[in-house]
């Protein structure tokens, strides 16, 4: 049954292919749309009804939250790390429903709060908020790795293949230009300074858009250049600047990625647990649920 | 190498460091829960707001009860009537009242307020629907200073205590009125006299005054805050007594005195007393005969009954004894029933007046006083000649020499009643005496009436036995006239003509003229 399904699918996508990945993700806009219409939905209610505890609306806010936020942490770990779901479609649209519901399930569990952090809700709440932050600490530190193309973290030695394949393209162009655009070249593609591979990791978008700055600055010296081979020469400096920036911080990225799981992990299962607690302790007491 | 790809295909949750932390992180969470007990669950604190010096169960208020979540929340079922009412005693018994009472009328809530308000065995929460669900209008954990009480006024319908606002939103003076214009007593609900007194006093001293001395200082006890009484319509007052007739235009506190209402006795002798005139004689069934439009008439028989009109005497001068009195029907109905009239308590009564007169009048007229008189005088205007003239001879007779026996009413008129007819006319001239004869003497006689012609129509001077061959009270006109009977008969086909008639031709022809009905 897998295998057919897998088959058909394989089938569809080498169809469907070309125009899916033609389209940008857009769970960020999706998710920021659904923040600001459950916000107006809110201050609705807040300002037509007299909001209180244990109202059907209230729960439902709670329970929608939740479930959300145990999918992020659920679903994208189970088709990412196992091979059940293999055949529900391309990670990366796992991904995006992660982060859909990683933002709208937390925000609902702020508008359950009615801005209340007392006891134990407030502290389950005060979790949520440490896991939704930590979250985007991960995802940075994440994409710090450099990948290969089906996704698995690239090694030193895939890299270095990589960092040998840019140098012979760029020695190739460099071949063909005048002398004064080779140095130029040369002085873009040397790297002046030796960072902090810590630095380097925290700060890698800062010195990724610095660079490219340079780069569009100085390549505009090489005035006889075709814009095409300009282009493809700036694409080619910037990816080696970038492949020398992961070889740099690769050890230090995956140091710190286990360290941000073992801070992460155990930060988001205690917050189930502690919701967990929050849900039994609403039916024991009946907070107006279920009356 | 090979080691890092195994790590980053595993789940990190199999790390023992972070399988480690997950433990250490809950088991804290769990002995955090464990030892905060209650506040790791409360939503926010309980209210420390505290009404009077009442203590509840040891209790002054909700903060009291701390984290104690079971005093209030029952596990699996929640807030309960029976937690909140184990302390409040008071709203359990008016809630159960007022479920008593649902169980026999209907919703309290339900019923007009035009039904004699009677607020206090009941109790407010025993007039709101589901009051069971407390929390409905009390609403906890929203702070200390929250005041759960009184934040439950801003949802409550005041229509509840059978009293409404409508016409309490301002004051005489146009300022809007809160709470606290008649619940005066901090931290209660509950409504003094004064408070409206004090207030409509403003609008007419006199009046309230006036009005509280009638009705007392339960203005609630008939007051829902709708108008005046005006919601207890007629119809309402006709369910228990009708105000018809004369009832209709009298005051409320001729009945209701003392400001009661309920059981106002509805019997008559309630409020009327019998009248002595009455004396014992009518009981006290007055609708028997008296409607409620007025005492006069009453009813006698299925009619309307007026002693004056509808008996032969008067009572016009009889309303006062001889000493000033009142006149009671035993005066001289003497007997247990009205038709028992004693003549004689007329001279019992009239000798206290003038004994010697009436001793004299009696003795002359006799004690059948109603046969002259009629209540309405003393017969000072009775004038005998109206009924019978007394002249000539007659002027100076007693009038006992025709009312024999003191009997006036039914004193024959013709002369033959007292005058017998003398032998020498006997058989001769009948007894039309005022023929020939005048009330000044018997003679001389003469004829003086003679209804047919002396001269027959111009016939000249007649003898009298020329028609009169027997007596004078008989004639007859077959001596000169044809006399056979079949052509009298032939003759007179037309007329109803019998035997008797036959005879009396000058009924028919009394001229004597020729051709006299001939036609």
């Amino acid at each position: 049954m897998r295998n057919r399904l897998s088959v058909s699918f394989a089938r569809k996508q080498q169809f469907v292919d070309p125009t899916v990945t033609a389209v940008k993700p857009y769970e960020l806009e999706l998710s920021l749309f659904v923040v600001f219409v459950l916000t107006g939905v809110y201050i609705a209610y807040d300002l037509l009804t007299e909001p209180r505890g244990g109202n059907p609306f209230g729960h439902a806010l709670g329970i929608a939250g939740a479930l959300l936020m145990l999918m992020t942490e659920v679903l994208y770990s189970l088709r990412k790390r196992t091979s059940w779901l293999n055949w529900a479609g391309p990670v990366r649209y796992w991904l995006s429903f992660h982060i859909f519901t990683g933002i709208v399930g937390p925000f609902m569990v702020l508008m359950h709060t009615g801005l209340q952090f007392r006891g134990l809700a407030g502290l389950s709440f005060f979790l949520t908020l440490v896991v939704v932050g930590s979250g985007f600490i991960g995802r940075y530190l994440y994409t710090a790795l450099p990948r290969t193309m089906s996704g698995v973290t690239a090694s030193r030695q895939e890299l270095g293949q990589e960092m040998r394949a840019i140098e012979y393209k760029l020695a190739q162009i460099k071949a063909q230009r005048p002398q004064r655009e080779q140095e130029i070249v040369t002085s873009l593609s040397q790297r002046t300074t030796q960072r902090n591979p810590l630095l380097t990791v925290v700060g890698r978008s800062f010195y990724q858009w610095r660079y490219h700055r340079r780069l569009q600055k100085e390549l505009r010296r090489l005035d006889q250049l075709e814009e095409q081979q300009r282009q493809q020469l700036a694409a080619l400096l910037e990816q080696k600047r970038t492949l020398e920036r992961q070889i740099d911080m690769l050890a230090t990225t995956r140091r710190l990625l286990r360290a941000w799981h073992i801070l992460h992990i155990p930060i988001g299962l205690t917050l189930f647990f502690s919701v967990g607690i929050h849900i039994l302790a609403t039916i024991y007491f009946r907070a107006g649920l279920f009356k | 190498m090979k080691e890092y790809r195994r790590l980053e295909r595993q789940h990190p949750i199999f790390s023992p460091v972070a399988l480690i932390s997950t433990f250490v992180l809950a088991v804290g969470l769990g002995i955090g829960v464990y030892f905060t007990g209650g506040a790791a669950f409360s939503p926010g604190e309980l209210s420390a707001v505290q009404h009077g010096e009442v203590m509840l169960q040891g209790i002054a208020n909700h903060a009291e009860i701390g984290n104690d979540c079971s005093q209030c929340h029952t596990p699996f079922v929640g807030i309960e009537a029976a937690r909140c009412e184990a302390c409040h005693e008071d709203i359990a018994r008016d809630r159960q009242a007022g479920l008593a009472q649902t169980a026999v009328t209907g919703p309290a809530a339900n019923q007009p307020a035009s039904q004699p308000a009677n607020p206090a065995p009941i109790g407010l929460h025993g007039r709101i629907p589901n009051a069971e669900d407390c929390a409905t209008c009390h609403l906890e954990h929203r702070g200390s200073d929250y005041d759960l009480k009184t934040a439950a006024v801003a949802n409550f319908d005041h229509n509840l205590t059978r009293f409404t606002l409508a016409k309490h939103a301002v004051d005489y003076a146009e300022r809007p009125l809160d709470c606290a214009a008649c619940h005066q007593e901090p931290g209660a609900f509950t409504v003094a006299t004064s408070a409206c007194a004090d207030c409509h006093r403003d609008a007419d001293a006199a009046f309230m005054t006036r009005h509280r001395e009638a009705y007392g200082d339960n203005c609630l006890n008939c007051h829902d805050g709708q108008d005046t009484l005006a919601a207890f319509a007629p119809e309402d007052h006709a369910q228990i007594f009708a105000l018809t007739g004369a009832h209709a235009a009298a005051a409320c506190e001729d009945c209701h005195t003392n400001g009661q209402f309920k059981g106002t006795p509805q019997e008559c002798v309630a409020c009327h007393a019998e009248p002595q005139a009455h004396s014992g004689m009518f009981g006290t069934a007055c609708a028997d005969c008296h409607t409620p439009d007025g005492w006069q008439p009453a009813i006698m028989n299925g009619l309307p009954f007026d002693h004056n009109l509808d008996t032969s005497f008067s009572l016009e001068k009889h309303m006062t004894n001889f000493d000033g009195r009142p006149f009671a029907c035993t005066t001289c109905h003497t007997g247990q029933q009205p038709a028992d009239f004693d003549q004689t308590q007329c001279v019992a009564c009239h000798q206290k007046g003038d004994a010697v007169f009436m001793a004299d009048h009696t003795a002359q007229f006799g004690l059948n006083c109603q046969s002259c008189h009629d209540g309405t005088g003393s017969m000072t205007n009775f004038d005998h000649n109206l009924v019978w003239p007394l002249d000539g001879q007659h002027t100076a007779l007693e009038c006992t020499r025709c009312h024999v026996d003191q009997v006036y009413k039914g004193t024959p008129r013709e002369c033959v009643a007292c005058h017998a007819e003398p032998p020498i006319h006997a058989g001769l001239f009948g007894t039309e005496c005022a023929a020939c004869h005048t009330t000044e003497a018997w003679l001389p006689a003469r004829l003086r009436q003679h209804n047919f012609p002396l001269d027959h129509g111009e016939q000249g001077q007649l003898d009298c036995a020329v028609c009169h061959t027997t007596t004078y009270a008989e004639y007859t006109c077959t001596n000169c006239h044809e006399h056979d009977p079949n052509a009298t008969r032939a003759e007179h086909d037309e007329v109803d003509f019998s035997q008797t008639d036959f005879f009396a031709c000058a009924e028919c022809h009394p001229t004597g003229q020729e051709e006299e009905h001939d036609d």
